[in-house]
């Protein structure tokens, strides 16, 4: 899994192969190969300076979420599962305080867990490769990057071209992580091993991250000025608004970033911890990772994961919230409240667009109000994907979430319409539906007297 | 319990808060130390029977930072023994400053206070203190934080206020303010700003505008749009108003208030303090309140803090002979005088911070000394002085001629 070679200068070149891959993955084999690899390049006094590379044409392709089952096992706890991501964040610090320059170079794409693993390191190259991209994409799976990544990128670029990276997900070039600055050099991938070794050898490795030597001051505005409390309370609210405070991970990593910039970097790393056991504990992430990876992977290898948004499917899944907001403006609820209700929900379109603001009676409490009206929403959009899986429009209940995510704008936060119903229970989703007034199809009759779920007894129901 | 008299109260004019308003040169110890100077000098106080100085401050950092009120005092040649004290509720600082004072005189732990405000906006900046509230994320999100423009704007569109509605209110409170100063109304209490060397820098509020009409500020650009929709602080708030189908932007520079610079102070004490120092009490403090609402709108406590204020007074709406509203926002001042049932001929009758700008540490003093004068111009008895609070907070206060 890590081959390493010594030369002459006391250089040590690691080079991660993890063996029958395409690509590497961090995984718990790897985190702990690292611990005893970091360990033994420390304490060897010949070892002068380290070099991670990678054997394949990428660098590493992220986390290998099956490890994620870990993070939620029985006894685990926001606490518990902080400690856990602690056995890969600490190989980090590890390697970033071993006292020796270390360098990353990097053969092509590094995401997650392996753009942690560079920042990590005291200089980054990058191999000249058009395919090659960098990001921290946990925010996608509703999670953050628990291995340093919300405390070493700001520390490199500035807390304002940070965020977005963080908060969307977004990956980009080796040329614009260059400009950014965090990438340190783009070299030929033929010179990518030497070029390390020059870097090393011209002295331009201090053996030190910079957020570790004194004076050091955040790239852009400083942490505790009004320009970053300026540039906090738009992307708070910007944040807020997108995800209409459904994601959990975005208020974490801003969190993370809003605390962590004012700490040092131990401090900083434990509250990326804290934050990251507290959510991966929700069930937002649990629901998220289920369907938008593991479910979408399967439907991928399968040829099943497009979804066209115009198909029957999809049309089904909105008409359905469609007529559900009709007929709740029926019952006497304003337009507006309905609309709304959808919209924080986290539909991604509203069922009756096209209102105009205007005046309304009185307002209580919004959103404890809104959320019954959206989880009627929900629920009657589920509904629909039961029918559409008891008369074969989908196949299976995977590709009824994934598609009714993707095609008819499900809130993704969910798992998807059937995830939803699994995760409640069928039977107490009956009993919620039956106060609404909704119809129950019989496969879910079915499937709730068996005592049975859609995605474990998705055969039974053809 | 004791009772709490206002003896005398004065300010500076308000100067346009900017680079090229008159006041910008001037510190704000500077102004501060004025105010104190001026209501000591006119009143032959001995300032050792002074307790306390008790001042708002909004932006208590840099040069209005370190307990400014202290400082002042001895600045200002205050006898050692009078001690200083900052304080801060956002926009009401002023009030509760002489609320605070008058609490301090009315459970019998100081005789006299002398209280009031200052802020030079145009030289530290609103906002420049920081906070957490919108800032830091695990605030921001789950208490709905939205700026103050985004709050008046939900306002007007949740009681429809129209554009037209809140201009005409704006131009009226430069017309009374405006008429106030051609009929001298203000004479008696604004103590004119000197540079250095003697001359006259400002004798008069800056920034009204007699002649503004609803004309004039229809062409004017809706201030909170862009921040709302791009800012994404719209959807934030109709989460907690999900009935409106969105948030009409109608409030802009002209029918909110103006950013000033000012200074107020207000001489308060008891009885017995007031006849040692051989001054005759202008009005009695019958009570006042402060209250808490829902933080994303924000700015609708006045008319709870009025209710309060009276319940605590024992007196109902309709003992108040007048009142003032600090003008934030015009759709604040219209919804106090809608939620009140208050005839608007009884309202900021003499203009307010629409036309005069509001400083924010200093404007709530500023108002009970307006409230005071007038009473005492038209022989009328009661008055009722409240402002809206950041973070969802109103503070009232009751005055009754003596």
């Amino acid at each position: 899994m890590l081959n390493t070679e010594i030369d002459s200068d006391g250089v040590a070149l690691v080079t991660i192969d993890m063996p029958g891959r395409s690509m590497n993955v961090i995984d718990w084999p790897l985190a702990d190969a690292l611990k005893d690899e970091i360990a033994a390049l420390t304490t060897n006094e010949s070892v002068t300076a380290i070099i991670f590379a990678s054997g394949k044409s990428s660098f590493i392709a992220g986390a290998d979420l099956a490890i994620m089952g870990d993070f939620v096992g029985p006894g685990t706890s926001p606490k518990t599962s902080a400690e856990l991501i602690g056995r890969l964040a600490r190989r980090f610090r590890e390697l970033e305080t071993c006292g020796k320059p270390v360098v990353a170079a990097a053969s092509g794409t590094a995401l997650g867990g392996g753009l942690e693993l560079m920042l990590a390191c005291h200089y980054r190259i990058a191999a000249r490769n058009e395919k090659a991209v960098f990001g921290l994409p946990e925010v996608k799976l509703g999670l953050l990057p628990g291995g340093g990544g919300t405390q070493r990128l700001p520390r490199l670029t500035g807390v304002a071209y940070a965020l977005p990276l963080l908060l969307e997900g977004k990956f980009v070039s080796a040329d614009e992580a260059l400009k950014a600055g965090f990438i340190d050099e783009i070299v030929e991938p033929d010179d990518l091993i030497a070029a390390a070794k020059r870097a090393l050898k011209e002295g331009r490795v201090k053996p030190v991250a910079r957020w570790d030597e004194k004076g050091f001051r955040l790239p852009g505005a400083a942490a505790n000025s009004n320009a970053m409390g300026d540039q906090f309370i738009f992307a708070n609210a910007q944040a807020h608004a997108r995800s209409r405070g459904n994601y959990p991970a975005l208020k974490a990593i801003l969190s993370c970033v809003y605390e962590g910039i004012r700490l040092p970097t131990d401090k900083a790393l434990k509250i990326e911890g804290f934050y990251f056991g507290h959510l991966v504990n929700g069930p937002e992430a649990q629901a998220m990772i289920r369907t938008l990876f593991f479910a979408r992977q399967k439907l991928a290898k399968e040829g099943r994961a497009k979804v066209d948004p115009q198909g029957a499917y999809a049309g089904a899944c909105r008409k359905a919230l469609k007529d559900e907001a009709v007929r709740l403006v029926g019952q006497g609820l304003a337009p507006a409240f309905v609309q709304n209700a959808a919209l924080v929900t986290g539909f991604a379109e509203g069922p009756l667009d096209g209102l105009t603001a205007g005046p309304c009676e009185a307002a209580g409490e919004g959103r404890d109000r809104l959320r019954p009206t959206g989880k009627r929403l929900l629920r009657a959009v589920a509904l629909e994907a039961v029918k559409a899986l008891s008369n074969g429009d989908v196949a299976d209940a995977d590709e009824a979430d994934v598609h009714a995510i993707d095609g008819a704008g499900f809130p993704a936060y969910t798992g998807g319409p059937l995830l939803m119903i699994d995760r409640m229970g069928p039977a107490a989703f009956i009993d919620e539906c039956r106060a609404d007034g909704l119809e129950i199809p019989e496969a879910l009759a079915t499937i709730a007297a068996r005592g049975g779920n859609f995605h474990m007894n998705a055969e039974g129901m053809a | 319990m004791t009772d709490a008299y206002i003896y005398d109260h004065l300010r500076t004019p308000r100067g346009k808060g900017k680079p090229d308003g008159a006041l910008h040169e001037v510190t704000p110890i500077r102004l501060a130390t004025a105010v104190l100077e001026a209501v000591r000098d006119r009143n032959d106080l001995d300032t050792s029977l002074v307790d306390d100085v008790v001042m708002g401050i909004v932006m208590p950092i840099g040069e209005q930072g370190q307990c400014l009120p202290r400082v002042a005092a001895i600045a200002a040649g205050y006898a050692e023994e009078t001690a200083g004290v900052q304080i801060n509720r956002f926009c009401s600082s002023g009030l509760e400053a002489c609320n605070m004072g008058a609490a301090k005189v009315m459970a019998g732990q100081a005789d006299m206070v002398v209280a009031g405000g200052v802020e030079s906006m145009s030289r530290v900046p609103m906002l420049s203190d920081g906070g957490a509230w919108g800032a830091d994320p695990q605030v921001a999100f789950d208490t709905y934080f939205v700026p103050q423009g985004i709050s008046a704007d939900l306002i007007a569109t949740k009681w429809d206020y129209s554009r037209e509605k809140l201009d005409a209110f704006a131009a009226e409170s430069h017309r009374r303010a405006a008429r106030a100063w051609s009929e001298n109304r203000f004479n008696g209490s604004v103590l004119a700003v000197h540079d250095i060397v003697g001359d006259v820098l400002l004798d008069r509020d800056e920034t009204i505008r007699g002649n503004s009409s609803v004309d004039d500020l229809a062409k004017l650009k809706p201030s909170f749009a862009v921040m709302g929709d791009v800012g994404g602080f719209d959807r934030i708030a109709l989460e907690r108003y999900p009935e409106l189908a969105g948030i009409d932007h109608r409030h802009h520079a002209g029918n909110s208030s103006g950013i000033v610079d000012g200074a107020a102070a207000v001489l308060i004490g008891s009885k017995e303090a007031g006849s040692a120092a051989g001054l005759k009490p202008r009005a009695r403090i019958r009570g006042f309140a402060e209250i808490g609402s829902e933080p994303t709108i924000m700015l609708t406590a006045p008319s709870f803090a009025a209710e309060k204020a009276l319940k605590r007074a024992g007196m109902t709406a309709s003992d108040i002979d007048l009142y003032e509203i600090n003008e934030a926002f015009a759709a604040v001042a219209i919804r106090f005088i809608e939620a009140m049932d208050a005839d608007p001929e009884t309202v900021n009758v003499n203009g307010g911070a629409i036309a005069m700008g509001h400083p924010l540490g200093a404007t709530g003093a500023m108002i009970l000394g307006t409230a005071l004068d007038e009473l005492e111009r038209t022989g009328k008895e009661t008055a009722l002085v409240t402002l809206c609070v950041g973070a969802g907070m109103g503070v009232a206060t009751i005055i009754e001629r003596v």
